[in-house]
């Protein structure tokens, strides 16, 4: 088993496409709890790095479910939000749904463990950002 | 590498703007303004200079004259006053003011206060007698005062002449002005002289060079310049000159190693491109830059767009290269280690036909201490990465398998074809009871129940992904059972999906089965096949045998087994055997399922291993010479069976060696017949090679090829060798003509 590399959160509708992104991101290594119910990926988000959410639901749209876990306040500062979807004008819109980004190619195993991949990355990038600032700061 | 000429794009524009900002005057005004003032002062002191001389030349002559005419005058007064007559001083007085040019005459005796005679022609007065000759001049006259002397040479009196200058002041003004048009021409002269001069010989020589040096800046070959003066600025031409050749010689040989580089960099089959902090590209490195990114004119675009074309804000990873980017001119070059690895390391780009996959490597472009450019070296790696996934699919497929094997020899072949059946008969009652969509809990319940023991028994034959889906459903389908327990009177409407995800379970046992039937020695047969115990069946064959007929024959037929199962063994060995003498082999089987019956059946294992042994120690060559010899490095021998007849079979072992000529245990045997019955040979040196030092530990071990054939005649089969010299060997094993292959 490789070192766990970062905690992942999924909401989508389809428990198929559940069971099949949680095998993706834990075969490379990622930390992944998938749901159907909002209100468990709420409490999920407080322990993950990144939560991505489906953006068509039967009950409600991706948005929404977003708007209902951050009303939970559960999830950390540093949680990403990512939303999941083949529709690329959905995905234009990623900041009106309140998004920090969106995944597209849904059901391309390759291109989504890419682009988490590119999400901790860019996590990465922030902290050493900051702590470069940190110590210039200092100095 | 960045591109030099990239490296400073605003350098020809440079010039006129800094001569705007620094209040550009030139060298010619300046030259022009100092002959001005220095030509001005020049003449002004040398026309005050010469005017002062003018004058006073003209006074100075007007003095000697007037003192001559004093002299004189004194002398004629001499007698006239050493005898006090007044009349003849009077006299000498008027002859003397008769000359226009005298102003005042004054004469006093010896030792009186008041002269004796005092005459003017204009303004003025006498005043006090002179005590003293002497000569005065001012603006305006010359006064001359001498003693006059009596006849032995005492002193009788004085006399004061006084002369206009009015004359001379008028000559004066006038030879002024001609003075000053002098020298003003002469200023002038001078000054176009000295403009001229300076404009040929300095201004247009620097004009041209300073031409010629923003040509040079600009690139432009032709940029010369021709100056021929033999001073400073010929001597600096010829200097520019020089460098101008220097700079272009340079400029060449760097250009020869810059296309040097780029053909290196071409034959890297990279494509590489430089860009700057704002993420623009500012230069290609490779020709293979086109191909690799599929796109063309690169100068200028942004190098996020050319690495995701098409990803917006959104884009995940087009986010993170741009958080890296920005980090990549910020940090020092002592911190690019920590930052590569958070760099991407492939993109795959959507091309209309394919998708391309690029391997990423970035470079640093250092200069003072600091990032300035960072080169990006693309690799398409498409085939690698298309490769890297058949061989992970293959892994996969082989993994898969493994598995079924195991499940075959844990719980049986028939155990899981007896599953294969019951798992569709519970996939079909689920559909039927889940085809309407709307369903009662009794429906519920029972696809629930069937669709658990399938589940149940899915697993019991690590069928994980056939687990895993019914697992979903199964979940599913408990929480729709309890919205139905609720409202037990009422239909449950099914999800969409629930149907698609029962045929994908269907397409799962068949992709098992096909995984079975491609992993079972028997073949296809495996699904036919029931289990009996041996010893019974050989104990129910001797009966019926005995009893002859029909039932003998069906009785050899319950007692023959598929060909691919006395071999399955020797197909994971072999290759095993080959590595041992450092050769590759792969064993291909065809004719699994073919039927095998006892009498062949007790010997087949040996022969076939015999000869596959010899076709690696004698017939497979290595590696190495296999390549050399435009062969696989991998040698192949195939095993094939096919029934000939009801109860006979026909089996043959091809390799693709050396052939018989480099076989040393067949060498001998070898004659002009195409087809070499060892049989018919096996009296003359085939039985003493068996024994032989070439017949070696891997050859050697079991029994010699003699014995194979005398195993295979005990069985009513003879061994056929053909001779193909360098395409390898095949052996065939088929029935003797007088026996009928049988023997029961």
């Amino acid at each position: 088993m490789t070192e766990e590399r970062g905690r992942i959160v999924v909401l989508d509708d389809s428990w198929l496409i559940l069971e099949k992104i949680r095998e993706v991101l834990t075969g490379v290594g990622y930390q992944a709890r998938t749901t159907t119910s909002v209100e468990v990926a709420a409490k999920l988000a407080k322990h993950a790095d990144l939560v991505i959410i489906d953006f068509h639901m039967p009950d409600m749209n991706g948005a929404e479910a977003l708007g209902a876990i951050k009303r939970a306040h559960t999830a950390g500062p540093g949680t990403e939000f990512y939303l999941y979807t083949s529709d690329p004008d959905q995905a234009a819109r990623y900041r009106a749904h309140g998004f920090d980004g969106a995944f597209l190619k849904k059901g391309d195993d390759v291109a989504l463990t890419q682009q988490v991949d590119a999400v901790f990355r860019t996590i990465s990038l922030k902290k050493l950002a900051e702590r470069m600032r940190r110590e210039r700061k200092s100095s | 590498m960045p591109d030099p000429a990239a490296e400073s794009p605003a350098a020809p524009e440079a010039a006129p703007a800094d001569e705007a900002r620094s209040g550009f005057l030139s060298l010619g005004a300046k030259l022009g303004v100092a002959v001005v003032l220095v030509v001005t002062i020049a003449s002004a002191l040398v026309y005050f200079r010469v005017s002062q001389r003018e004058r006073e030349a003209l006074i100075e002559s007007k003095r000697v004259a007037a003192e001559m005419v004093a002299d004189l005058f004194a002398a004629s007064l001499g007698a006239a006053l050493d005898f006090g007559d007044k009349e003849a001083v009077e006299a000498e007085v008027g002859h003397l003011t008769e000359n226009k040019e005298v102003s005042f005459v004054a004469v006093w005796q010896a030792g009186q206060a008041e002269p004796l005679v005092q005459r003017s022609t204009s303004e003025g007065g006498t005043g006090a007698a002179p005590s003293v000759a002497r000569t005065s001049v001012s603006e305006d006259r010359i006064e001359v005062a001498r003693s006059v002397r009596g006849g032995e040479g005492k002193e009788v009196g004085t006399a004061l002449v006084r002369f206009s200058l009015a004359r001379e002041n008028a000559a004066f003004a006038v030879n002024r002005t001609r003075i000053l048009w002098l020298v003003l021409g002469l200023a002038l002269g001078t000054m176009t002289l000295l403009l001229l001069v300076t404009r040929i010989s300095v201004v247009g020589p620097i004009d041209a060079l300073l031409e010629a040096a923003r040509g040079l800046e600009r690139g432009e070959r032709g940029s010369r310049v021709r100056i021929f003066a033999n001073d400073e600025i010929g001597r600096l031409a010829r200097a520019f000159e020089a460098m101008r050749r220097a700079i272009f010689d340079r400029e060449r040989k760097l250009a020869e190693a810059n296309a040097n580089l780029r053909e290196l960099f071409d034959h890297m089959r990279q494509g590489i491109v430089v860009f700057d902090v704002d993420g623009k590209i500012t230069g290609t490195q490779s020709r293979q830059a086109e191909s690799v990114f599929g796109v063309t004119g690169f100068e200028g675009r942004e190098i996020s767009d050319l690495l995701y074309p098409g990803a917006g804000s959104w884009d995940a990873e087009r986010r993170a290269f741009e958080e890296w980017r920005k980090l990549a001119f910020d940090v020092s070059p002592d911190g690019w280690s920590e930052l590569l690895a958070l760099a991407p390391r492939e993109v795959r780009l959507s091309a209309p036909a394919s998708e391309r996959a690029l391997s990423l490597d970035f470079q640093p472009l250092v200069r003072d201490g600091a990032v300035f450019g960072v080169m990006l070296l693309a690799t398409d790696v498409s085939d690698e990465v298309r490769l890297r996934r058949e061989v992970q699919e293959q892994g996969e497929r082989h993994a898969r398998q493994l598995a079924t094997l195991k499940r075959l020899v844990s719980g049986g072949g028939q155990l899981f074809v007896a599953f294969l059946s019951a798992a569709r008969a519970r996939l079909a009652r689920s559909r039927t009871l889940m085809a309407g969509g709307d369903v009662r809990l009794r429906e519920l319940d029972e696809a629930f129940q069937n669709l658990h023991t399938l589940k149940g028994e899915a697993r019991s034959f690590e069928l994980s992904e056939l687990t895993q889906l019914i697992e979903g459903v199964e979940n599913r389908l408990s929480t729709l059972r309890e919205q139905a327990r609720a409202k037990p009177d009422q239909t449950t409407t099914l999800d969409d999906d629930l149907p698609g995800a029962l045929e994908a379970a269907a397409r799962l046992l068949d992709e098992a089965e096909e995984l079975f039937v491609a992993a079972s020695p028997s073949g296809k047969a495996a699904l036919e096949q029931v289990t009996v115990r041996r010893s019974d069946l050989d104990a129910l064959a001797r009966i019926a045998e005995r009893q002859g007929g029909e039932l003998g024959a069906v009785s050899q037929r319950l007692r023959a087994r598929a060909f691919g199962e006395y071999l399955a063994p020797l197909l994971e060995q072999a290759p095993s055997w080959a590595e041992q003498s450092g050769k590759r082999l792969r064993v291909e089987l065809d004719g699994r399922e073919v039927r095998v019956f006892p009498g062949l059946a007790e010997v087949l294992p040996g022969v076939i291993t015999h000869l596959v042994r010899n076709a690696i120690a004698h017939g497979i060559e290595a590696p190495k010479t296999r390549l050399e010899n435009g062969k696989p490095d991998v040698g192949t021998v195939v095993i094939s069976a096919r029934a000939d007849g009801d109860s006979r079979v026909v089996v043959e072992v091809c390799d693709d060696g050396a052939g018989i000529d480099e076989n040393p245990v067949l060498a001998a045997l070898a004659d002009d017949k195409h087809a070499l019955d060892l049989e018919r040979s096996r009296d003359g040196s085939f039985r003493t090679r068996a024994g032989s030092p070439a017949d070696d530990t891997l050859s050697g071990r079991g029994m010699g090829l003699s014995a194979v054939v005398r195993e295979l005649e005990g069985a009513g089969y003879s061994l056929f060798v053909e001779r193909r010299t360098t395409a390898g060997t095949r052996f065939v094993i088929s029935p003797r003509p007088e026996h009928g292959g049988g023997r029961a």
